[in-house]
């Protein structure tokens, strides 16, 4: 008796010839962009998303073509901190039209589609107590027509904020036709540092090139008098694992409640705090993070 | 999945698929040498998996449509979600797009009073804190692509600041001139 590979295809669905068809519908639309940047923390609250606005902010300052996608599907922010939430998406020739924000900055989010504030991410299933057997798939499924089916155009960088952790981090690795920058971003704290270098082995199995290190909330800097102050573990904590990692360190952002301010309004931080501390920061890491992209 | 024909050892081809029922599909099955068909009945879970991969028992669409899985697939999403096509053609830019609509989600409060005009102040006077989306038109952008690319982004920039300031919600090539004759360019 005949084995299944002795049998030619699958008697007509063809289905990896459907897989195979994603993968070039993603492939050809990926041609267009010279870099997909992900941001990635193996820690929640680091302010993963604000640095990837900014960061992606301080590139459209110097010129560049920018995209952003929130990979956070269940905890989407990028729309809001773009102050693009209001805007509806089309259908266009080549796609679905993105958001656009401050600079021209192309948005594509989970917050787009969904229908209030108060909505989560729910997907259809025989019964809601089982959704969770295939939230994982449909999850990957959706990011998949984002990055495939958004109409990016010609980008220069393409950032990604990914939500805590990094299974998400493979499953965009695993999507795209060659691997992403990896930035990894921590805050001063012995638990992040713990749980950040998890992201960093698995940037480094899969064959990610790591831009570097960046560290988030590095001391407060008094508005009055300008000393800056202590707000998590004195010391240079991510400049030490940077060094014990073998990768770049991009720096250290000092937390300015302006970012906050300036996120819930919609416009980038850097957009009118690029003389401050926390704004050159995040320059001089956008700086060097274009420089790295540049050099590998 | 392969169905094999096992008194003709001969894989089977797939004739037909009926459209979900209840959840649960129906794929037909054939074989090429005796004729011998089998029907295969999933279960609604087994019929879930197959969507949520995205591929389609029987054969897909040549060409599907953008995000045609998030659309079918999400339990809540906007009612309005790509139903209307854009009306641009080949290669227009996203920031063609006409004015943003607002959500139809109560929780999200209207923008009060009427839309300011180019050119004349906004009702109740501009507020210059105001920092929501900024809508280009067409021909502001076409305009826009005449500066110089490094100065570009500062130059939308300003302009987008000049109109925040203004209280406008969409900036125009009258809005663009408004700010020149300001500069005393």
């Amino acid at each position: 008796m005949k084995r299944y590979r002795d049998l030619a295809g699958d008697g007509g669905s063809d289905v990896l010839a459907q897989v195979a068809a994603q993968e070039a519908r993603l492939r050809t639309r990926m041609a267009a962009v010279r870099r997909v940047v992900a941001v990635m923390s193996g820690k929640g609250g680091v302010g993963k998303s604000a640095i990837t606005v900014n960061l992606a902010a301080a590139l459209a300052l110097e010129g560049a073509r920018v995209g952003v996608l929130d990979a956070d599907l269940n905890g989407p922010a990028l729309a809001k901190m773009l102050g693009v939430r209001d805007q509806r998406l089309r259908r266009g020739p080549e796609g679905v039209l993105p958001a656009v924000g401050a600079l021209g900055i192309r948005v594509m989010s989970m917050d787009l589609l969904l229908p209030g504030d108060e909505t989560p991410l729910t997907w259809q299933a025989p019964t809601p107590q089982r959704a969770h057997i295939w939230r994982q798939t449909a999850e990957v499924s959706a990011l998949r027509e984002f990055l495939a089916d958004t109409a990016w155009g010609e980008q220069d960088y393409l950032w990604v904020d990914l939500p805590p952790g990094t299974d998400r981090f493979c499953d965009l690795h695993n999507l795209l036709p060659s691997p992403p920058v990896v930035v990894i971003t921590t805050i001063p704290s012995e638990v992040a540092r713990l749980v950040v270098q998890k992201s960093v082995t698995v940037a480094r199995e899969l064959k990610a090139p790591v831009a570097g290190l960046l560290e988030n909330m590095a001391g407060y800097v008094c508005p009055a008098c300008g000393v800056v102050s202590e707000l998590f573990q004195p010391g240079a904590m991510a400049g030490r694992l940077a060094a014990e990692q073998a990768i770049p360190h991009l720096g250290q952002i000092p937390f300015d409640p302006a970012i906050g301010a300036a996120a819930d309004r919609g416009i980038p931080f850097v957009v009118q705090g690029r003389q401050t501390a926390a704004g050159k920061a995040l320059t001089a890491a956008a700086v060097a993070i274009r420089a790295f992209t540049e050099a590998t | 999945m392969k169905f094999l024909c096992m008194a003709c050892d001969e894989g089977m081809r797939l004739e037909g698929t009926d459209a979900p029922d209840a959840g649960s599909l129906t794929v037909v099955f054939v074989c090429p040498s005796c004729g011998a068909r089998v029907a295969m009945l999933t279960n609604p879970w087994e019929a879930q998996l197959v969507r949520t991969l995205d591929v389609k028992l029987g054969g897909g669409p040549g060409s599907p449509a953008p995000m045609g899985f998030v659309r079918a697939t999400l339990a809540r999403r906007r009612e309005d979600l790509f139903d209307e096509p854009d009306r641009g053609g080949a290669g227009r830019d996203p920031s063609d797009a006409e004015p943003p609509h607002e959500r139809a989600d109560p929780a999200v409060p209207a923008q009060p009073g009427p839309e300011p005009v180019p050119g004349e102040p906004p009702a109740g006077g501009g507020d210059t804190t105001d920092a929501g989306p900024l809508v280009w038109s067409p021909e502001a952008e076409r305009r826009l692509e005449h500066v110089p690319s490094f100065v570009r982004p500062m130059a939308r920039l300003g302009i987008e600041q000049f109109a925040r300031e203004k209280g406008y919600r969409e900036i125009t090539a009258a809005v663009m001139d408004e700010m020149r004759g300001r500069l005393g360019g």
